[in-house]
């Protein structure tokens, strides 16, 4: 039996391999340089076979594979990332949208090759996910894999990814370990991190809400929880902030009476609320009936698409916090870098769907991929470890948010961070339009410092 | 240690396990007088909450949501149990928790169908709205009426069973089937009536729990389990012993969650799996019930 | 009763005829659009079912805690593995089980004296203690909702060489392996004496009682047999995935393992792999139907109504059964067993 280290592996000299030699299959490991009888990719250069490549591109097409949330607790979320996709692949594909004002996107494909996807269900659970990923690349050999809207999942899928040498964008992830002590060479994230979120918004909270406050936090018990609240009690506390009291709550609670008497018992006057998707509704809507507003300011560092939604403009009105994206920048003068591009995002998402608004959910899927097309069509490959470098070079891709690009070191994106505040009801526009934009700390200011989360990338090869 | 903050949970456990009691009854009442261990049950009070929040989108009236709640889901308790749990009242229990299982799936991909996997905003009626200075803390209006709404709805379904005819021919047909038969009553008329009851009880909880939770299509999977607690609890067919489940329910979860809030849960559910091995037939349930 | 119908002469034959399809099973599965992972993990999931059967199809108790086990298995092994406490998978892998046998020696021990009802709540109760566990006060060594990540593919010391299965098609057979060795054991067992006992205690536990049988010491046995089962297939997951996944413990997973034992076939051993493939395949081919996508759980649900409603055994049951009617000397055997389930079904509590 063959023994080898892992490296320069590829799924398809394997399978060929093996095909030829069954009876060396039960128990066997991968053959190791074994020629390649893979045909080369019609590119100029030719690339060794690596991941999904070059099996993936050998017909006229090219495959994404998402992953996503149709079933579970944050299927909203997921359909709104998946709408995101749709749009991205069909603009890629037809034209349109951003891609006009992408140079290097064709809108007849990426390098010649149509697109096409699966979606995968994630039910909310990693091992759907994980199992939706796999197939996606062993059975589709899917060029490129992106979605799902947890952390926890998130991680997991990048590990993924790292292993086989295909490609991964983050859909809804907050965590500070996805681009931090879990980062990989594979896997890339365009929404901010928590401590992103948290640098951005204590500058405002210091204007708005002063520098003598006493905070306490309600905290899901997961890496996106737990990394949020330590970014948030890190940067409130430099403001001059006080750090009462945090409270761990399982994903998924529904009742939050006991958690919230303690926090009501806390003595503090402002309400961190870093619950996400359903159980940021619940917790919020029971915090209102407890009366915890009266005496606390809410603050929801990260605000999940639908939680206006469910909690209601009124609770959420003068509620401060972060979103990777929201609607309102589309056309508004104050943010003059990313208000036109977001505008004919919005606009054609409004068209393509019939009028439903896009959360930022959809923002993350689309913007990704077109990022994602633009590296393959500079690096002239889809050979990963050149998209891979394409995206690492620090070149800026002009979407919705203007400019931005992944830093290099951690695949991190420096992009501005939108910091919103509730409207009251009587503010609204329309039945969507639940926030002001009370500002958008650039990129660069936002970033960790390098190496603060414990980032070590992963060879490409 | 504050002893206010004990004295708020103590008070907590009570109002959370009124609710529990409430949501439970549903299942107390199918599990208890049919023995028919529903898994349906948790997606019967999704579905009474989402008739509550069409009804209220359009009338705005929570009373109305609430009696749409507990019509919708009578109506389809009526489907459900003419076209699949009839088959099953004398297969074992084993087949009933599994079809019941089955048609959990079902129901609430169906209603994510319908209305997508976004949570529905379902307001607070404006005479829950406020919370009461109680001396020792301020507690939701809401939950203080939501014990009395369970305990006026424990009763009510209580004289019902119980004090009336058709409680008498109820208890009597599943008690002894035959000789009902034999007096001319029909007896899957009596069955029908009682999963109905069972069903129509936890659309009606669904929508007055509504305001507290997030209203989304999964929502009935964690009121199925916690209602499984309660009814262990209690003990089976006990209708006192389901509020006293309930309240002793919210009441682990309170105060374990003042010193230790990991083990809420945790603690739940062994105090379930505690009662079935020394009490099988629950705290205040009768040996030989089921 | 399935497999007293067969007769004593094939037992060979059925062995070989699993052997054949474990083999052939990667190669022939792509016809129909399936691929090697798919496969494996139809394997894992058969294997886990395995123990479910016997409990089940062969006892009579519906545990709806199996996921404790799978996850205690899972994670104890993927503990191991991912800390780099041990290399040798299979080492890792008899940790994990043994792990979950004695969670499931304890568990058994205090949930056997229920039937019935009160038994599948009691085991849903443990399942739900043993998943808040995990997700929170153990989190320091689960990961808690993070899961584990970073395991290791295999590598089995054989003395003479280091086994490293890399590939997809060699993880495969590594699996099938050992679902060989564990259908080959739970057959030994339920054509054993311990295996008539367990018919006798599931056609009739007073009876079996009766006549001497130490009921819940054989209970005891087999659900702590069950609970291995269950070990080695959540430690197959982790290994399989490189990933321990959270929602493992979860009761979902519970429920799905029922599910596809029932849709199988309980009562049969094979008939779990058939559910566990039906449902695994079904799924993934309606996800990606036109049209289709997220309603794949509302048609699986109504087809496993249906099966539920109509077809008791499971199509292995169903298949087995129309097998029968062309042998009708046994037939009538079976219509025997048939009955006397119906006869104590009024003595039950």
């Amino acid at each position: 039996m063959d023994t080898q280290n892992g490296a320069n592996e590829s799924a398809v000299n394997r399978r060929t391999f093996l095909k030829g030699s069954a009876a060396a299959a039960i128990g066997a490991a991968a053959a190791t340089g074994f020629p390649s009888i893979v045909l080369a990719a019609k590119s100029s250069k030719s690339y060794p076979a690596l991941g999904t490549y070059p099996a993936g591109i050998s017909g006229d097409t090219a495959m994404i594979g998402i992953i996503s949330d149709l079933t579970g607790s944050y299927s909203a979320d997921g359909e709104d990332l998946v709408k995101g996709y749709k749009l991205a692949i069909k603009h890629l594909n037809e034209g349109g949208g951003l891609v006009s004002k992408v140079p290097t996107l064709s809108g007849k494909g990426v390098l010649g090759k149509k697109l096409v996807y699966k979606i995968g269900d994630s039910e909310t659970k990693a091992n759907p996910a994980v199992q939706a990923a796999t197939e996606f690349i062993e059975r589709d050999k899917a060029i490129m894999i992106c979605g799902d809207t947890s952390s926890a999942v998130v991680i997991a899928l990048e590990k993924l990814a790292q292993r086989e040498k295909v490609l991964f964008f983050a859909g809804a992830s907050g965590s500070n370990d996805t681009t931090g002590k879990d980062c990989q060479r594979y896997g890339f994230r365009s929404q901010p991190s928590a401590y992103m979120d948290a640098k951005a918004l204590a500058p405002i909270l210091k204007k708005e809400l002063g520098s003598k406050r006493r905070a306490v936090y309600l905290v899901p018990d997961y890496t996106y929880g737990t990394t949020l609240y330590e970014s948030m009690k890190e940067f409130t506390e430099k403001i001059g902030w006080t750090t009462v009291n945090h409270f761990l709550a399982p994903v998924g609670t529904t009742d939050y009476s006991s958690y919230l008497l303690n926090i009501a018992n806390s003595g503090a006057d402002v309400f961190v609320n870093i619950e996400f998707g359903n159980d940021a509704v619940a917790s919020t809507k029971q915090a209102a009936q407890f009366g915890i507003f009266k005496t606390m300011q809410m603050i929801v560092p990260n605000i999940s698409s639908y939680m206006p939604d469910g909690v209601g403009a009124e609770i959420m009105a003068g509620v401060y916090g972060t979103q990777d994206w929201y609607w309102g920048i589309a056309g508004n003068k104050a943010y003059p870098e990313a208000a036109a591009h977001s505008k004919i995002f919005l606009d054609d998402f409004l068209k393509e769907f019939n009028g439903v608004y896009p959360r930022w959910t959809a923002h993350i899927a689309y913007d990704q991929t077109l990022t994602w097309a633009d590296a393959v069509e500079r690096a002239g490959t889809f050979y990963p470890p050149e998209v891979i470098k394409a995206l690492e070079g620090g070149h800026k891709i002009d979407l919705c948010l203007g400019p931005v690009a992944y830093r290099a070191e951690d695949h991190q994106q420096i992009r501005p961070v939108p910091v919103l505040k509730g409207k009251k009801p009587s503010a609204m526009k329309n039945k969507d339009d639940y926030f002001e934009i009370v500002g958008m700390t650039p990129g660069h200011e936002a970033v960790p410092p390098l190496g603060m989360f414990g980032c070590h990338l992963p060879g490409s090869t | 240690m504050n002893w206010h903050l004990i004295a708020a949970q103590l008070l907590n456990g009570l109002a959370l396990g009124s609710i529990l009691a409430l949501v439970a009854l549903g299942l107390t009442i199918t599990f208890g007088l049919l023995g028919l261990v529903n898994f349906a049950h948790g997606v019967f009070f999704m579905v009474g909450a989402y008739a509550g929040f069409v009804t209220f989108q359009y009338t705005h009236s929570f009373g109305l949501a609430v009696l749409m709640g507990a019509l919708v889901v009578l109506v389809v308790g009526i489907v459900v149990e003419r076209v699949v749990i009839r088959l099953f009242y004398r297969r074992p229990p084993e087949d009933q928790i599994l079809v019941t299982f089955g048609l959990a799936i079902v129901i609430v991909e169906i209603v994510r169908a319908i209305f997508g996997g976004k949570t529905q905003l379902f307001p607070m009626p404006s005479w829950g709205m406020g919370a009461t200075n109680l001396g020792f803390l301020v507690y939701p209006n809401y939950r203080l009426q939501v014990i009395v709404i369970a305990a006026i709805t424990l009763a009510a379904i209580y004289l019902v069973l119980y004090k009336t005819r058709l409680g008498l021919i109820v208890r009597a047909g599943i008690d002894d089937s035959l000789i009902v038969n034999i007096l001319g009553i029909d007896v899957t008329k009596t069955l029908l009536a009682v999963f109905v009851l069972g069903a129509m009880v936890a659309g009606f909880s669904g929508v007055i729990d509504a305001p507290i939770v997030a209203v989304d299509p999964d929502m009935g999977a964690s009121v199925l389990i916690e209602s499984f607690v309660v009814v262990v609890i209690g003990g089976l067919g006990s209708f006192s012993g389901s509020i006293l489940g309930g309240i002793i329910a919210g009441e682990i979860i309170s105060i374990t969650t003042i010193w230790a809030p990991d083990y809420a849960q945790v603690m739940l559910y062994l105090a379930m799996a505690l009662v079935l091995i020394l009490r099988p037939q629950g705290l205040f349930g009768t040996e030989g019930r089921l | 009763m399935m497999l007293r119908a067969i007769g004593d002469r094939s037992t060979w034959r059925v062995e070989l005829a699993v052997a054949v399809f474990l083999i052939a099973f990667p190669w022939v599965f792509p016809i129909i659009g399936g691929y090697a992972n798919l496969a494996t993990r139809i394997l894992i999931l058969g294997l886990f079912g395995i123990g479910m059967d016997l409990i089940f199809g062969y006892t009579g108790m519906l545990s709806f805690g199996q996921a404790a086990f799978y996850g205690t298995g899972g994670f104890v092994t993927a503990y191991l593995l991912s800390t780099g406490m041990l290399h040798n998978t299979l080492g890792a892998l008899a940790a994990g089980t043994i792990a979950a046998a004695c969670c499931g020696m304890i568990i058994g021990y205090l949930c056997l004296r229920q039937s019935g009802v009160y038994f599948a709540m009691l085991t849903l109760a443990f399942g739900e203690v043993f998943y808040f566990l995990e997700n929170s006060p153990l989190a320091k060594w689960t990961g808690g909702e993070n899961g584990l990540p970073g395991l290791p593919k295999p590598v089995i010391p054989l003395g003479f060489t280091t086994l490293h299965v890399q590939s997809n098609l060699a993880l495969y057979y590594f699996v099938a392996i050992l679902f060989f060795v564990g259908y080959w054991v739970a057959r030994r067992i339920v054509r054993s004496p311990m295996g008539a006992v367990l018919r006798a205690i599931l056609e009739n536990p007073a009876r079996a009682a009766a006549v001497g049988h130490n009921v819940p010491k054989y209970k005891l046995a087999v659900f702590t047999i069950a609970a291995a089962y269950a070990g080695i297939a959540g430690g197959l997951l982790g290994i399989f995935q490189g990933y321990m996944p959270p929602d493992a413990f979860s009761i979902d997973q519970s429920g799905e393992i029922i599910i596809m034992t029932i849709i199988g076939g309980a009562g049969t051993l094979i008939g779990p792999l058939v559910g566990a493939g039906l449902w695994s395949y079904l799924r993934e081919a309606l996800q990606n139907l036109h049209g289709v996508g997220a309603f794949w759980k509302l048609i699986l649900g109504l087809l496993f109504i249906v099966l539920v409603t109509l077809f008791r055994r499971g199509i292995t049951g169903g298949i087995t059964d129309s097998i029968g009617l062309f042998r009708v000397r046994r037939r009538t055997a079976a219509a025997h067993v048939e009955e006397a389930p119906a006869v104590s079904g009024e003595v039950q509590p």
